[in-house]
């Protein structure tokens, strides 16, 4: 992986695992296809999707923006702590940004594993991690304002 | 991701007023002949609430004395761009790519390197 200037930027990561932040919606099947494996029992996923309400008020449309090269980086560091936690086959984890619709996903996660629990805690794990750790911001656009958002996983673990 | 306006940021542009829109070669020396510290130059980016805030700027060339800290960059940012100021507390600085601890001992920046400002994150 190369950044915008050219900087080669560390992997750390299993390079089967895929990882991608993209300004399209999510293909869903694509990733469930990219960690099936003949010798896994299970796939477990994890999707979120955009709400369309907070407190009361309507939201109409989300706005997603990453810092990149260190999202990407994190994301495999991700990866790489859920495998040293937990036995896992193949693992993707892909967010979207830009304008997202409500109701759509922003975020997908998919693991194989030989046996379920070990996918289905991975899956846990790794959306938990992505929300105090990747660096990504998220705006709701009301009717009558708009707000970013701050996730409380982030907020806890910075709190001097 | 918007990184196309690039903001000068400084010791030239308050010591010249503005007359000078090329960065000083730092082997040149200064005209006064003062002997002066390496200069080096730290890209720093600001993203999504803290862009915003500092008026849509995304990314500031910080041309400063060899030696800055982290948190001194960042103090020179939040007086150039003093609505950031609300959201200081809340920031948490990464530099190359790297959460800086706020709790480890200062850091200091080399020429080259990318400092980002991190609001609190929001993805998911």
């Amino acid at each position: 992986m190369a950044s915008a200037d050219g900087k080669v930027v560390e992997e750390e990561g299993v390079e089967d695992d895929v990882v991608e932040i993209k300004e399209k919606p999510l293909d869903i099947m694509r990733y469930m296809d990219a960690v099936r494996d003949s010798s896994a029992g299970a796939i477990a996923t994890f999707s979120g999707t955009t709400r369309d309400t907070f407190e009361g008020q309507e939201v109409l449309e989300l706005r997603y923006e990453a810092y990149e090269t260190m999202a990407y980086r994190e994301l495999r560091k991700i990866c790489q702590a859920a495998r040293e936690r937990w036995e896992l086959k193949r693992m993707a984890v892909a967010h979207r940004t830009g304008v997202v619709p409500t109701g759509q996903e922003s975020v997908f996660i998919a693991v194989s594993s030989i046996h379920r629990q070990d996918a289905l805690k991975a899956c846990q794990f790794v959306i938990d991690e992505i929300k105090a750790s990747v660096p990504i911001w998220k705006k709701e656009i009301y009717n009558n304002g708009e707000s970013w958002k701050q996730n409380s996983e982030f907020l806890t673990r910075n709190t001097t | 991701m918007e990184l196309n306006e690039v903001e000068r940021s400084g010791e030239e542009e308050e010591e010249a007023g503005g007359a000078h829109h090329q960065r000083r070669r730092r082997q040149g020396g200064s005209p006064s002949g003062r002997t002066e510290k390496k200069q080096i130059t730290v890209r720093a980016l600001l993203f999504a609430h803290a862009r915003e805030l500092a008026g849509g700027v995304s990314e500031v060339s910080l041309h400063i004395d060899d030696g800055w800290t982290t948190a001194q960059c960042l103090e020179n940012i939040l007086t150039r761009f003093p609505a950031l100021k609300s959201l200081a507390s809340c920031l948490t600085l990464a530099l190359n790519d790297n959460y800086v601890d706020k709790n480890a001992p200062p850091m200091l920046v080399k020429d080259g390197d990318e400092l980002a400002l991190i609001p609190p994150i929001s993805g998911g």
